[in-house]
């Protein structure tokens, strides 16, 4: 059975990548981290990313900060926040781990968490950083009065 | 079907493989597993909208597992590592926990997307592009990564394009030389210690899949034959995943990052006495006093 199911892993790469590239990267598959699409250019010298910014009460946090039990995933916590800008549906168990996370990392009982999303521009020549166009911002209610 | 099976079949024969190195493989591989287990349990405290699954099995979920359910898998993991460990029920488990031998081909699909995606644009330099953002916005600015965000020298961002490109889609064609496929292995785990220390990912478990291709017996001592009761044999697999899973649960995450982290310089060492030791072999039997 086994060298069956490698055959046709090995028969069937062309239309995984097919299927990959028009729908999405299945799992399981054979693929490797891609790192496809670059965002520098030669021709403005800089290069181009999408940043999630979060403060508590106009006080600024890191993502790890939501996350304390596991520091290394906690660029995850950037597809909590949908670039769309709708209102977060964070559930009352998140909300709560969210609470206490930020009460420890602050000191103080938290109030309102918010969230933006903005390009933000590095100069190859310079090593400076430049804000681009704010592309989503919404609010998070972490205080205890929610439900 | 038939005649792909075979032609599989008769590659795999063409190696100087042995059983103990297989067996030694088994060892490593599963040790590798038991030291780096991966914390999955907390993902079931993310929000529900987080769950957006691949196409594949896990559609068939309607949300994350619960936490106890992500618990039992890592406990189960731990378990069939303890198992192969101990060379019990090595075919389905090792079915279970991997279908190693598809490296080259996984690479083929990441350096094809690379190749579609501009990386060899003379324009652009897409190393550089992923190192910059990952430096600033997934925070990875250990080892060499402060030292390298001012490296500004634009033909060698492309040059990194290129080999990367060319590494990852020219593994394949080595597949049909056992000799060539090893030393492009070797080359890779250069490669995979230039990513640790440049944009700090540790592609450790790729190098458990490159181990299948070494021959681990003509450097570590004969296999031994340790012959106990099968029912010992379970006890002593399942005493060893347990207690490796309530080590990590002690240890934290950090752990195992930083087995991940030694597994990746440890490759490269490997990888490089390899190809000094191939080179050295090709100086002496291309010397005129070998000719």
């Amino acid at each position: 059975v086994l060298p069956a199911v490698l055959a046709v892993l090995v028969v069937s790469l062309p239309a995984q990548v097919k299927f990959a590239s028009l729908v999405a990267e299945p799992y399981p598959g054979l693929f490797q981290p891609a790192f496809n699409g670059t965002s520098q250019r030669n021709s403005d010298r800089t290069v181009k990313f999408t940043t999630v910014e979060l403060t508590v009460d106009g006080r600024r946090i890191e993502p790890s900060d939501l996350i304390l039990e596991d520091d290394d995933r906690a660029e995850v916590l950037t597809t909590a926040f949908p670039l769309d800008g709708d209102e977060a549906q964070v559930d009352d168990a998140t909300l709560r781990s969210m609470r206490s996370a930020v009460l420890r990392r602050l000191g103080t009982d938290p109030g309102e968490l918010s969230v933006r999303w903005e390009h933000r521009r590095f100069h190859l020549d310079t090593g400076k950083i430049t804000r681009g166009k704010t592309l989503a911002t919404y609010r998070v209610d972490l205080s205890g009065d929610n439900p | 079907m038939t005649a792909t099976i075979s032609r599989i079949d008769a590659w795999c024969r063409q190696g100087d493989l042995r059983l103990e190195d297989i067996a030694w493989l088994r060892v490593i591989y599963s040790a590798g597993l038991l030291l780096t287990l991966q914390p999955v349990a907390a993902l079931s405290s993310r929000p529900v909208d987080q769950f957006d699954p691949p196409p594949g099995p896990i559609m068939l979920l309607s949300a994350l597992p619960s936490h106890a359910m992500l618990e039992g898998l890592e406990i189960i993991t731990a378990l069939l590592a303890g198992l192969l460990l101990f060379g019990l029920h090595t075919r389905t488990v090792s079915i279970l926990l991997a279908l190693a031998l598809m490296i080259a081909l996984s690479f083929v699909t990441a350096g094809w997307a690379k190749f579609r995606s501009g990386w060899l644009d003379l324009d652009t330099h897409a190393v550089q592009g992923h190192f910059i953002r990952g430096f600033f916005v997934q925070s990875r600015d250990g080892w060499l990564a402060p030292e390298v965000i001012d490296l500004h020298l634009g033909r060698l961002w492309e040059v990194a394009d290129w080999l990367t490109v060319g590494l990852e889609l020219g593994l394949v064609l080595t597949v049909v030389s056992w000799r060539w496929f090893r030393l492009a292995l070797a080359v890779t785990t250069l490669f995979h210690l230039g990513i640790l220390l440049v944009i700090n990912i540790a592609f450790s478990w790729n190098l458990l899949g490159y181990a299948a291709f070494y021959r681990w017996a003509s450097v570590l001592p004969p296999a031994f034959d340790l012959r106990i009761r099968r029912s010992l044999g379970y006890v002593l697999a399942a005493a060893l995943g347990a207690g490796m899973y309530a080590f990590h649960e002690w240890a934290g995450p950090s752990f195992q990052h930083d087995v991940r982290t030694c597994m990746v310089f440890l490759g490269a060492a490997l990888g490089a006495t390899y190809l000094a030791v191939q080179l050295g072999r090709a100086v002496t039997a291309g010397s005129p006093a070998e000719r």
